[in-house]
Formats: structure tokens, C-alpha cells, sequence
């Protein structure tokens, strides 16, 4: 080699080793260390711009890259260029476009990595693997370290990069965001809405001349003052820790508190509920809560009150987790609860001295050393009740909204252990040891905790309602909870409104027949209808007593997708995949099938959360020619193969777009044929992977991206190691 | 009376004499012409039955003389006919679907016109052409035109009526003709089974069966390629719909299951009675075998009211399919179905009512013609209504009338 | 009637075999069906493994298939077995139920006699005249029309129409329970209130569902009517000179022996043929449990249901067998 080609590569040496030297700028590395306003909002709302433009050359990337790669994928996203590849050397890219550079390389570990088949066999279709049985390692690489990452910006980087991913390799073709339409009388005031919880009745208010209609339930009227709504469902069991379905806990909301929860129709901001004020360790692996003090729960049955604090809360975190019921997945993978207490507000105190606990709230960081810091930067000056440490395994930005939901509503632990409570505390250190509490609550729907929540239709209530009566598959009331700990808000809420009333009785009237609950509606007998989308016009323009019907829209994170089977012909040629993607006639099912309320969606994040977008994604729509492209460029025969398309059977608008999507994939050559199969046979043939299509839904478990990239796209790749950084960030 | 043979008058004959109708003559002629068929494979068959002849055309006299009973035979020939011709006299194929073209074409009301901008493909090209579909009757949830739905739909409720009826009860009356005869630890074991199958709620049977069968027949259809096209064949459906015939097939056997035992209790029951007959006795003394005593002897002499449930059973399977098409099982569209399209109905009630209206007339006609024909057999296949007073008209005259034509 | 005794004594126990039967095709549906359904039992698309695997232990679903049969039947009779969709014992569900439907049942029966019988009797009084004519094919339209059109119509016109009825919820029941069936304790203590919101609830699907039974019933009295006219019993006493009133009641009470059994029948017929009038108009009833639990392979509750399907089929036989050798001298034991 000549002198020139040596001098070239000793500048190149010595600038990457500037770079190295430097220190990874915006906080890579393998262990995450978080920087500061990590966790109060796990959805900043958007991108938003990135906060500082790019100062090291794109050629620097280009480097790193090439010597810490062995294969790398460019992905460009609005804000970054997302670069993800196996360790090693070598990997060459062309130049990159002119934004920081996130770089993810990783090693795997293909000894404790499941195989495809064995994750089939364990019926761990939409567990541990998405329901597609596709594997990329990139996405697994992505979505892990989109778990630990803390800078907002960052996350919605690599969140954009796997929409993009998911859009181009399509395990799942989305069909689109459903949208919401609300049935209601205008006599109903201030209904809220928020995606992910239920609302709480006793914030929503009526009109004081809101006409009265006998409901044929025992002696109860729908007058002012009284919710009456007519819907479906039923909630699975009156036992929180073994309900994981809307109805369940719309009930669960409105008749206790969580630590926090997202006030009306805040998707960003948490407040407080049961927790006043709430802090964190450094690294985000520690939390504590304060627990309000004066709470009481109310047995309507007894009129007893029992008191409660943070060993409560404690208590029922760790029965939740014990009963082994599928909705405790949340707790088991983002909480160490063995390592979780309650402690006393002095040694709260002691805590706060050694330093190093920090508080976010409100768009505001402080350094708290005293309680009395803590509580004044969260506005509250009454009484507390000790203080929850939760640990955490790893830091987690969504944990905020997991404590939000209503299943984790908080129930006095003397209530449900009874005589036993003295025992059960003292076995248990009270609260130091809670392992000790496994041999007083046992696993599973045999546990007497469980069965007596289910007798008792839970029994106690911290929330501004409890159960008043019901009867199975018929009707639920219920009936305003004297003693609710913020009671006082009511007659705020009534001043500020002279001509409305609040909600002091709920009646739910449920009934599976569509036509039943029009009927209902149309009488006045319920204020609030569920109407199936395509019977909206049965209830427009309807007049009762000088008041008018109402139908509100909004988008919901709720959206319907079609699966394809990437493990079997001849869906796991992409190019097949995304033909049939271009056969899906959209807007024709929406307005069909939905009567206009679906919107489309390119990628599996809901519209406008973090790490939502459309750049660089494609927008399939109904284009039979370019289906016909890619069926061409695939190279397959589509007169060779029969796809089945399977969906739940009852569920009459997947049936209707399953029929549709078999006339239009049909005119492609295919063989295609509908099957509904019941809901249980469905969901055991699609888990272990023994289907080739099928039609499904998906609701939010709570408010962060995570919660459908990760079901949607991870297949259960084990690293060794898993390394990120940022260039130019 | 007037059989058109030659033969010479047997006294008997001479001393019974009707009144003939046009109607009465055109059964005559039928009855005739049926024997002249039958002899053309059985050698003097017309003559050895010369009786049976005789009892048929007094019984279509007897049916000739009851309105109702004459209103069911039309309704059911009308059904049968439209059952066979019914998918090609449809204006409009029953997969073609004008909302992925057009919007508004779903649930359209009667008498209204909707313009399709279609496009296509066919033969691997991608075509375009506009049309006019006109809804007479309305159009269901994919836009199909009504008529052209139900007209399809025949055929599928003539196909397992057919098949059903022809399973089902031929299974039970076997059962329960050996049960009868053969008495003792036979009968006991037969009777606790069909009690077993009697007391078993049948919509759940058909629910269960609705969950496990359809994989199997797709399968065993896919695998077996004539089976796949005789299906086809039979329901009139396109190659590429066959996969979905499975829950309506599963549906299919389910009701064959539900079917049988009630025939064989009841043919238990009347050849229980049968056997103390005398004949039974001396049959089996010169030695017949109990097959043939039982198929050739016993049958025939309690096939009556069997018979007529028979008649009845045919339209309750379409009521049983229909409802089970209500709760979501049977059909799948696109095959055409009647209970489909009530079920399709009763989610938009009262909205688009024709989709309830009209499925139902045709369902409530057809049922109601099977039952009123089964109505008149039983009246006319009691021995004692032909020899009764009151079909007897006495001629006009004793030179004429028109006892000869 | 000592033979009557041994009767019963034989009959019931051949229906003990029917009864375990039909517990035995269920069970082996639910074994043969290639469907997992404990993912649904454990939540659906966000069900753990953990959850899956907790709730097999619970049902025996990893034993042999002998031992699930006992579990299943065991925990039946002493009702722990759980319902795994709503997490109440299987057979307080089906208690609870089955009242409602029992109660349909009984305004059902209620419509059938009073339409069936009358009109029957009438129809064959006045036999081939106009009103026979109009009362069969009416008979045969009520047997045709499928039940849900009926049920359709009828709401149409008497709930959206004129507000005579409610399709809310189930009214309580009265406050002194004696035989646990609300109707019947609402007409003993006297508690008209009570006895009026029962019958607005119920007056709408009892009529809907018995009107075919009543079909049925009509055609089958007017046969029977005919029957025991055209006897030679009769014809004696016409000839006797008989005054026609006289005349017809003997004719009637021959006529009703097989009706009454007819009934016995029908009324079973009627407490398990439910399902699709309590689901449009949302009784809570055994039909409705029915459905659901075979949507939702609930082998727990589907075992109760079938269960109780087989002895009411086998009360109503049983019932039947009774009153026909009761009623007809010629029949002993």
C-alpha cells in the first residue's frame, strides 16, 4: 500500500477514536442510565422535535457501523435514521441521510432462544411470539430496547422505525382505528371521554328536567340523578385480580381507586387517586407512593368502615399477582413485588434524608428531602397513611399508566382476611416479608379470598359508588358510597352548574339483543345506549320531552387487523403478503362494514400516540393492479393455494369483512374460503399456529406504544447482548 | 271410473261410480301413465296391481276433493321446481357483491336503482365496466339482490331437505323396525340409546358439532375431488365457495342426528302392534325370512302416518335450518341461504324489513305447503276416508254422465 | 293400582341410563372437540401460559378422561364446580336460570291451553265447515312461521308500538318465596303488585313461544275430538237418544285422555325448546346458558345444562306414562 492510503486510514483511526474518546453522546450504552424526566408521561405527546440538531458527520455513523456490525438495516424515520444489525464487523451503507443516528447491535442467544415450532407447541401465538409466527431479530433488538430507553425522543425514534418495519413486512395488515360513536340523550352532560378508561358516573351530570321513565327494575326510575345505561357484557368475576374485560372494569372504576389515574380525558397527565405524591429513585427502578390518608372503605351491607393504608395497597398488589390469573402478567413483568413493602411515614422520612429520591409532576422535576417537600410540590396538605415502595426489575416508562388501571383497585386487607389478618401481618413482618402471605392466599379460583369477593359482589368500596344490587346478565345498580373521601366535589361540581344534577344512582341494564337496547333508548328508559354501528340511524334525530338524541365520534386505540400466517405457503413469501395487503378493499369495508367509523392506519401504533407516523410507510389502499404486481414478482401460482380466513363466529361485521376480503383475494386466483369458529376454538387454533388467516381486534391494556408493538411484532429472540447509541443526537 | 284398458269390467267396478272433475281425470291420466312406466321394468306389473292402481286413484281423488290439501301439493311442486331451477333463473349471481362497489347498494330498499362502477379482475386483468343493478325486492348486507337470493336459496333448502329426509328418518324406520320385531334384549338396548339421543337437547348437539366438523369435511373434500364436485354440483355453488360449506354441512349432520329417533319410537310403537297381526304369525311359520317380513310385509301396513310425518319433517328441517341460521350457524355467505338472510334481517329490524319479510313469507308458504300436503295424506291414506260416503257422488243418471270417459 | 308402584319403580330405572348417558356424549364432545378452551377461560388473546396452566389444574384437564368424567360429576352434585366464565357454581347458575325459564313455561303453557283447547274443541264441532277451514290453516301458519319473525312482529306492535310490555331485566321476586317460582308466589300471598310486573315481563315471550305449541295443540284435540265421536260408544248413545250437551261431554272426556299426555309432553317441549325466544327478548333463562356456554365451549356449565335437559325430558315422559295409565282403565300394570 502507498503512503497516501496509510495517512487516509490513520486520520479515519484517529477520528473514530475521537468519537469513542468523547463518550457516547445522548446516553447509550448496554445498562440504560436514565436521564431525567423519564416516566410521568409515557406519552409525550408526539415527536417532538429533536433536541439538539446534528453536529458529528454522518460519516461518523457510517464508521461505527461498519466496526460494530456484521449486516445492518437502514430504517428512516422523521427524525432519526434507525440502524439495526447483528455484532460484528463490516457492514457496509451507503451514506445516510443528515440526522442523528441511532444504532442498535445485538448478539443472540440462539441456544435459549424458543424455536418457531416449540413456541407453537406452547401455544404462544400473540404470548410470547406475535401472532403472525414471524421472526426478525431486528424487531425483537428494537422493541427491547425501546422498553428501556428513557429519553422520549429516542423511544419514539426506534417506535417509528418499527412501524416501518411492521408496515413493510406485514405480519399483520391493519385494517384501520375504529372509530367510537356514543349514543346518548342530550339531557347527559359532561360525558367524557378517554381511550383507556371507563368514565366515572359521578362526574357526568343531567339536566335537572330530564324526563322520568319507569325502568321495569324493582321500583327504580330513570329520572334526574340517576345513569341509566343499557349495554353488554358482564363482568367475568367480582374479584379484580381474575377480570381482564371492559365491562369488568368500568365497574371496578367507578367503584374504587388505584394509586394514580388519568383524570376525564387525560392521556398525558397523571394524577392523583388513592397515592398523593409519588417519587423515584435515580434510576428509575424504585418507587414510592404516598398513601392518602382518611380513606375508609364501606361495606353497605354491614355499615362497617375499615380504614385503609399502604399495607393494604401492598397486600392486594401481591394477592393480585398470586392468583395467577392472566391480567397479573403486567405485574409480574414490570414489578418486583417480593421486593416491594409498605413502610411507615417516618421511615419514609429517613429515606428522603439519605437523598437521591426524586419527584416528576406536572412538567416539573425536584429533589425531594422531606415529606413535607414532597407532598407541598404535589399540593396536598392532608393526612397521610403510609408509603408504598414499589421496585421495579428493570426501569420501565410506562409503569405510571399500569398502576392507572381500575383492576389494581386497592381493597382492605382485614376485610378479605378476616380473623386471619393478625396472623397473616405478623407472618409476614407486616408487609416486610410478604412471601410469607403465600399460606394465606392461595393460587388460582379456589383461593376463600376469592370466592368471598365473588359471593359478596366484592363487598367493600373506596370509590364513589358501590353495589347496591344485581342480577346476573340482567342488571347492576349502583348507589352513591357515603363515604367517599372526596364526596365534597360533588356539591362543587352542582354549584358550578346550577341546572344540572350528579349521578347518585347507576343502572346498568345489559342485554345481548341489539334491537332490546334501541327499543330501551328510543323509550327514555336508558340514557345511554351501546348501538352497533350499523343500526346508528335507528336512534338519529329522536326526540323525547323537548330533548334530542346525540351520536359523538372520536378515533379509539382500538383497532381490527388481519393476521397472515408468515409460517405457512404462501404466506411467507413477503411479497405475497403485501399483494394481499393492496386486494384489501378499505374503503368499502369501512364504509360498509363499519358505516364510516374506521379510519385507516399503516402500522400497529394507534393514531397520534407516541411513536405513531406516516413517513417512509406505505399507504395501502384498494389497488388491484399492483396486488397483480406483486403477485407476479413473488413468482407463486395463486390458483395452487386455498387460504381460510378464520374469525370469531357471532361477531357479524368480521363476517361481513371476511366475505369481502374472500370475494376480492379471490379475483387474484386464490382459493379462499371463510370459517367462523367459536371464540375459545379460535383462540387455541391461532395460538398455536394452526391457521393461515384470521380476523382480530385490539384494545389498549394501558396508554403506552409498548403495549402493541411489543404483542404485535416481538418473537421471543434471547440476546446475549443488546447494545444502542445514538450519533449525532 | 274408466282405467282406458280393455279388460272387462269387474263386477265390483260397476257398482262404484264418481262424479268426475277435470282434476280427477288429469290424476287418472298421471296414475295411468305412472303405471304404463313401471311396466315397462316389471313385467306384468300393471296387471298383477290392478287393486293398488285402483286405491292410488281414489286417493288422488280424495285429494282432489280437499282445497287445502291441493294448495300444498302446488306449493311444494312450485318449491321442488324452483329448488331444481332456481340458481339459473337468478338475474344476478349469488358472489357477486355490489358494496365493494358501491355503498349504498347495502340494504337498499324495494324498487330503488343503484349504479355500480365495477372494477375487477378477471383472467389476471385488471377490467372495469359500470352497470344498473335494480332491487325489486331489496338488496341484503353485500348488496345481492333479494330475488335472485332467495330464488338461489332454494336450491339449498331443496338439497338438504332431500338429503336429510332421505338419511335420517330411512335410519330410524330401519331401527325401529328391528327393535319392534325382534323384541326383548334387542329392543331394550335400541330403545335406551334413541331415548339417550331423544333427551339430548339437539341445538346444542348442533352447536358442538357446528365447532368440530367443519375442519373435518373441508378436509375430506379437499382430499376427495369427486365428492368435492358432486357437492358443488348439488348446491350450485362456485369452485372456489366449496370451503365454506362446512358449517352449513356440519349443520347437516347434526340434523340428521336430531332426526332419527323420533321415527324409530314411532315405528317401534305401530310394529309392535303390527307383529300380533295373524299374517306375522303365519308368515314366519312357512318360513320367511325377517327381512322380508319386515320390509315387504310389515312396512307397507304402517308406512302410513310415517309417511306423513315425512311430509311434515320436510318443511321442519327448513324451520330448524332457518333457526339455526338465526343464532349464526348453517350457512356462510356467500352461499344463499334463507335462514341467512332472516338473520341478516333481524339485526336491522325493523330497518330494512323486506330482508325479514320476504325470506319469511317464502319460508312460512314453503313449510306451510309441506304441512298442509301432509295434512291431506294423512286424510287420504286412512283406509276409511276412501270408503267413506262422502266422495261418492252418485252418477247423474243411470245412461251417462261420465263414468266411461 | 299396586302395579303402579313397580311401574314407576321400572321406568325410573331405565332412565337412569339415559341420564348418565347423555352426561357421556357431552363429555366426549368435549374431549374429541380439537379445541383448547381454557385460553378463553384464562382471558382471551391476553391470556399467560401461567393462567392457562392454573386453570387445567383447577378442571382436571391434564388427568385421564375417567377422572375428569368424576370430577365434572362430583363437583356437579355438590356444587363446587365453578363456572369458569363467571366464577359462580355451576349449578346455583342453573338454578337461578332455570326459574326464569320455568316461569316462561308457564305462561307459555298458559297460552297454549287457553288458545289450543278451545279452538281445537270448535274446530271439530264445526268440523269441514268455514271455521274449521280458517281455524287449521291458522293452526298450520302458527306452526310454519318460524319464531323469531313472530317474535319480531309481536314486539314491533306491542312494545314500539303500544307499551305493553317490558324487555328489561327480571322483576324481583315477591318477598315470601315458597316454591321459589315468582309467579305462583306473587298469586299465593296475595301480591298483585308483584303479580302485575311478572305478568307485563312475561306475557309477550309466553305468548310468542306457545303459540306454536298451541298449533300443535289444536290440531291434535280436534283429532282426537273426531276420533272419539266417530267411536262406537258414541254411536251407542246417539242412539240411546242421548241429549246432544250429554252427548259431548262423554265424547270430550274420551277425547282428552290423549290430549292431557299431549300436554305433559308439550310442557316439556316448551321448558327446553327456549333459547332463541330468550334471546331476543333477554330472559335470563336456561336456553340463553345454554347457548352461551356451547359458543363458549363452558364444559362445566354445558354438563349441568344437558343434565338438566335429560331429566326434564324424562319428568315429562314419566309424567305422561302416569297420567295415560291413570286416565285409561285399559292400561295395567
Amino acid at each position: 500500500m502507498n503512503k497516501r492510503v496509510l495517512g487516509a486510514l490513520f486520520l479515519v483511526g484517529l477520528m473514530a477514536l475521537a468519537v469513542v474518546a468523547s463518550g457516547c453522546i445522548g446516553g447509550g450504552g448496554t445498562t440504560t442510565t436514565p436521564s431525567t424526566t423519564s416516566s410521568s408521561s409515557s406519552t409525550a405527546s408526539a415527536t417532538s422535535s429533536p433536541s439538539t440538531t446534528t453536529t458529528a458527520s454522518p460519516s461518523e455513523a457510517v464508521k461505527y457501523i461498519e466496526s460494530h456490525l456484521s449486516a445492518a438495516r437502514v430504517i428512516g424515520t422523521e427524525h432519526y435514521v434507525v440502524v439495526v444489525g447483528p455484532e460484528g464487523t463490516g457492514a457496509k451503507v451507503g451514506s445516510l441521510p443528515n440526522k442523528p443516528v441511532i444504532i442498535v447491535s445485538y448478539k443472540e442467544d440462539t441456544a435459549n432462544t424458543k424455536t418457531i415450532k416449540q413456541l407453537m407447541n406452547e401455544s404462544q401465538g400473540f404470548g410470547e411470539i406475535n401472532p403472525a409466527f414471524l421472526r426478525d431479530p431486528d424487531m425483537d433488538a428494537l422493541i427491547q430496547v425501546a422498553r428501556k430507553v428513557t429519553d422520549p425522543n429516542v423511544r419514539a425514534g426506534l417506535y417509528n422505525a418499527l412501524e416501518v418495519l411492521a408496515n413493510r413486512e406485514l405480519p399483520e395488515i391493519i385494517l384501520g382505528d375504529n372509530k367510537a360513536a356514543r349514543v346518548s340523550w342530550n339531557w347527559v352532560h359532561n360525558w367524557y371521554y378517554n381511550p383507556v378508561l371507563a368514565p366515572r358516573w359521578d362526574l357526568v351530570m343531567e339536566d335537572k328536567n330530564a324526563p322520568t321513565v319507569s325502568t321495569g327494575i324493582g321500583s327504580y326510575n330513570n329520572q334526574p340523578g340517576v345513569m341509566s345505561i343499557t349495554t353488554i357484557g358482564w363482568p367475568r368475576s367480582f374479584d379484580p385480580a381474575f377480570d381482564y374485560e371492559t365491562f369488568g372494569w368500568e365497574i371496578y372504576h367507578n367503584v374504587g381507586d388505584s394509586l394514580v389515574t388519568y383524570w376525564k380525558n387525560e392521556t398525558t397527565k397523571i394524577s392523583p387517586d388513592l397515592a398523593v405524591a409519588w417519587a423515584h429513585n435515580k434510576d428509575g427502578t424504585v418507587w414510592y407512593f404516598v398513601i392518602r390518608g382518611g380513606v375508609k372503605a364501606y361495606d353497605p351491607k354491614t355499615g362497617t368502615l375499615y380504614p385503609v393504608n399502604a399495607t393494604d395497597v401492598e397486600f392486594e398488589f401481591w394477592r393480585v399477582l398470586r392468583g395467577g390469573y392472566s391480567v397479573s402478567w403486567m405485574l409480574s413483568t414490570y414489578t418486583n413485588l417480593s421486593a416491594s413493602y409498605a413502610m411507615s411515614d417516618q421511615e419514609f422520612e429517613q429515606v428522603l434524608k439519605n437523598g437521591g429520591v426524586i419527584a416528576d409532576f406536572n412538567g416539573k422535576t425536584k429533589d425531594v428531602t422531606s415529606m413535607q417537600d414532597l407532598l407541598s410540590f404535589f399540593g396536598y396538605s392532608g393526612q397521610t397513611a403510609g408509603v408504598y415502595k414499589l421496585v421495579l426489575p428493570h426501569p420501565y416508562g410506562g409503569i405510571l399508566s399500569v398502576l392507572a388501571d381500575p383492576y389494581l383497585m386497592v381493597i382492605p386487607a382485614k376485610y378479605m382476611l378476616g380473623d386471619k389478618y393478625d396472623a397473616a401481618m405478623k407472618a409476614a413482618d407486616w408487609g416486610k416479608k410478604p412471601d410469607a402471605w403465600n399460606n394465606y392466599v392461595q393460587k388460582g379460583s379456589n383461593d376463600p379470598i376469592h370466592k368471598m369477593l365473588q359471593d359478596n359482589m366484592i363487598g367493600v368500596f373506596t370509590g364513589p359508588f358501590y353495589i347496591k344490587e344485581a342480577k346476573q346478565n340482567s342488571y347492576l345498580v349502583l348507589q352513591r358510597n357515603p363515604h367517599y373521601w372526596n364526596a365534597t366535589m360533588w356539591s362543587q361540581i352542582e354549584q358550578k352548574n346550577p341546572n344540572l344534577v350528579t349521578t347518585k344512582t347507576v343502572i346498568y341494564i345489559l342485554s345481548n339483543d341489539a334491537n332490546t337496547r334501541i327499543s330501551l333508548f328510543k323509550k327514555g328508559t336508558a340514557d345511554i345506549a351501546a348501538v352497533p354501528l350499523t343500526r346508528l340511524n335507528a336512534v338519529e334525530n329522536l326526540q323525547l320531552q323537548g330533548f334530542k338524541s346525540k351520536i359523538e365520534s372520536f378515533i379509539t386505540p382500538d383497532m381490527v387487523f388481519i393476521v397472515l400466517n408468515a409460517q405457512k405457503e404462501p404466506m411467507n413469501n413477503e411479497f405475497v403478503r403485501q399483494a394481499l395487503a393492496w386486494a384489501v378493499p378499505y374503503q368499502q369495508v369501512y364504509k360498509s362494514v363499519y358505516n364510516g367509523y374506521m379510519v385507516p392506519n399503516y402500522g400497529p401504533i394507534p393514531i397520534d400516540w407516541l411513536g405513531y407516523t406516516e413517513y417512509n410507510m406505505t399507504k395501502y389502499s384498494y389497488n388491484l393492479q399492483n396486488a397483480l404486481n406483486l403477485l407476479k414478482k413473488s413468482g407463486i401460482d395463486p390458483t395452487k393455494y386455498t387460504i381460510t380466513i378464520y374469525y370469531n363466529s357471532g361477531n357479524t361485521q368480521r363476517q361481513q369483512l371476511a366475505s369481502l376480503l374472500q370475494n376480492s383475494w379471490g379475483q387474484l386466483g386464490f382459493k379462499v374460503s371463510v370459517t367462523p369458529l367459536s371464540w375459545p376454538t379460535l383462540l387455541s387454533k391461532t395460538g398455536s399456529g394452526d391457521f393461515q388467516v384470521y380476523i382480530v381486534g385490539w384494545a389498549p391494556d394501558f396508554l403506552d406504544p409498548d403495549d402493541y408493538i411489543g404483542p404485535f411484532l416481538q418473537s421471543a429472540v434471547v440476546f446475549d447482548s443488546l447494545n444502542y447509541k445514538v450519533i449525532g443526537g | 271410473m274408466g282405467d282406458g284398458t280393455k279388460e272387462p269390467k269387474e263386477s265390483y267396478e260397476e257398482r262404484e261410480e264418481y262424479e268426475m272433475s277435470i282434476l280427477d281425470r288429469i290424476s287418472d291420466k298421471l296414475i295411468d301413465g305412472l303405471a304404463v312406466f313401471i311396466n315397462l321394468f316389471k313385467k306384468d306389473w300393471r296387471r298383477r296391481n290392478q287393486s293398488k292402481i285402483q286405491e292410488w286413484k281414489l286417493m288422488a281423488y280424495a285429494l282432489n276433493r280437499s282445497p287445502p290439501a291441493l294448495l300444498g301439493l302446488v306449493i311444494v311442486v312450485v318449491y321442488i321446481f324452483f329448488g331444481i331451477v332456481g340458481p339459473y333463473l337468478a338475474s344476478w349471481p349469488y358472489d357477486f357483491f355490489p358494496v365493494m362497489y358501491n355503498s349504498t347498494s347495502k340494504l337498499a330498499p324495494p324498487g330503488t336503482n343503484v349504479f355500480l362502477n365495477v372494477t375487477m379482475v378477471k383472467n389476471w386483468h385488471v377490467i372495469h365496466y359500470t352497470t344498473t343493478v335494480h332491487y325489486s325486492i331489496g338488496s341484503d348486507l353485500f348488496g345481492r339482490d333479494l330475488l335472485s337470493v332467495l330464488l338461489a336459496g332454494a336450491r339449498t333448502a331443496l338439497v338438504l331437505d332431500v338429503f336429510i329426509i332421505m338419511i335420517g328418518p330411512t335410519f330410524g324406520i330401519m331401527l325401529g323396525l328391528i327393535a319392534g320385531y325382534h323384541g326383548g334384549a334387542v329392543d331394550e338396548t335400541i330403545m335406551r340409546i334413541t331415548d339417550m339421543f331423544l333427551a339430548f337437547p339437539g341445538l346444542i348437539l348442533a352447536i358442538a358439532l357446528s365447532a368440530v366438523l367443519p375442519g373435518r369435511i373441508q378436509n375430506f373434500l379437499n382430499y376427495h375431488a369427486f365428492a368435492q364436485t358432486l357437492v358443488l354440483k348439488l348446491f350450485a355453488l362456485q369452485p372456489r365457495d366449496v370451503n365454506n360449506l362446512g358449517k352449513l354441512l356440519a349443520v347437516f349432520v347434526a340434523l340428521i342426528i336430531v332426526w332419527w329417533p323420533g321415527y324409530t319410537r314411532i315405528t317401534r310403537g305401530s310394529t309392535l302392534t303390527e307383529r300380533e297381526n295373524l299374517y306375522v304369525e303365519a308368515a314366519r311359520a312357512i318360513g320367511l325370512p325377517s327381512r322380508t317380513i319386515m320390509f315387504k310385509h310389515i312396512l307397507p301396513n304402517i308406512i302410513g302416518p310415517i309417511l306423513v310425518m315425512i311430509t311434515m319433517d320436510f318443511g321442519g328441517v327448513i324451520l330448524t335450518e332457518a333457526g339455526l341460521s338465526f343464532l349464526g350457524l348453517g350457512a356462510v355467505p356467500p352461499i344463499p341461504d334463507w335462514g341467512n338472510l332472516i338473520n341478516q334481517g333481524a339485526q336491522y329490524f325493523p330497518q330494512a324489513w323486506w330482508l325479514v319479510a320476504f325470506p319469511g313469507i317464502v319460508i312460512v308458504t314453503v313449510v306451510l305447503g309441506w304441512n298442509l300436503l301432509g295434512d291431506g295424506l294423512r286424510d287420504i291414506l286412512d283406509p276409511r276416508t276412501r270408503r267413506s260416503m262422502e266422495f261418492k257422488v252418485k252418477k247423474k243418471g243411470a245412461a251417462g254422465g261420465e263414468s266411461n270417459a | 293400582m299396586a302395579g303402579l308402584g313397580k311401574f314407576l319403580v321400572r321406568r325410573g330405572l331405565t332412565f337412569i341410563p339415559t341420564l348418565i348417558g347423555v352426561t357421556f356424549i357431552v363429555f366426549i364432545i368435549a374431549y374429541v372437540i380439537p379445541a383448547n378452551p381454557v385460553r378463553a377461560w384464562a382471558g382471551g388473546e391476553k391470556a399467560t401460559q401461567s393462567a392457562v396452566e392454573l386453570i387445567k389444574a383447577e378442571y382436571h384437564l391434564n388427568q385421564p378422561w375417567y377422572d375428569q368424567y368424576l370430577f365434572l360429576i362430583k363437583g356437579l352434585f355438590t356444587n363446587s364446580l365453578l363456572d369458569p366464565l363467571n366464577q359462580v357454581p355451576v349449578f346455583t347458575n342453573i338454578g337461578n336460570r332455570f326459574i326464569v325459564t320455568f316461569q316462561l313455561a308457564l305462561f307459555a303453557f298458559f297460552f297454549v291451553v287457553l288458545i289450543g283447547l278451545p279452538l281445537g274443541i270448535i274446530s271439530a264441532l264445526k268440523r269441514n265447515s268455514i271455521t274449521d277451514m280458517v281455524l287449521r290453516i291458522l293452526a298450520l301458519i302458527f306452526i310454519s312461521t318460524p319464531i323469531y319473525v313472530m317474535a319480531y312482529l309481536f314486539i314491533w306492535v306491542f312494545f314500539i308500538h303500544w307499551n305493553l310490555t317490558t324487555l328489561a331485566g327480571i322483576p324481583p321476586a315477591p318477598h315470601h318465596q315458597i316454591t321459589h317460582i315468582p309467579v305462583i308466589d306473587s298469586i299465593i300471598t296475595l301480591n298483585w303488585g308483584n303479580f302485575a310486573e311478572q305478568v307485563r315481563r312475561f306475557w309477550l315471550p309466553g305468548f310468542t313461544l306457545g303459540i306454536a305449541a298451541a298449533g300443535v295443540l289444536m290440531r291434535f284435540t280436534r283429532n282426537s275430538f273426531l276420533e272419539a265421536y266417530s267411536r262406537d260408544s258414541t254411536l251407542f248413545l246417539k242412539a240411546k237418544g242421548v241429549p246432544k250437551g250429554r252427548l259431548y261431554r262423554h265424547v270430550l272426556k274420551n277425547a282428552l285422555v290423549p290430549v292431557i299426555t299431549i300436554l305433559a309432553l308439550q310442557f316439556g317441549g316448551l321448558l327446553a325448546g327456549t333459547p332463541i325466544t330468550e334471546t331476543i327478548f333477554n330472559l335470563p333463562g336456561i336456553g340463553l346458558y345454554a347457548l352461551q356456554s356451547v359458543m363458549y365451549l363452558d364444559f362445566p356449565a354445558l354438563i349441568g345444562v344437558t343434565f338438566l335437559y335429560a331429566i326434564v325430558f324424562v319428568t315429562a315422559n314419566l309424567v305422561a306414562d302416569i297420567l295415560y295409565a291413570l286416565v285409561d282403565p285399559r292400561v295395567r300394570f
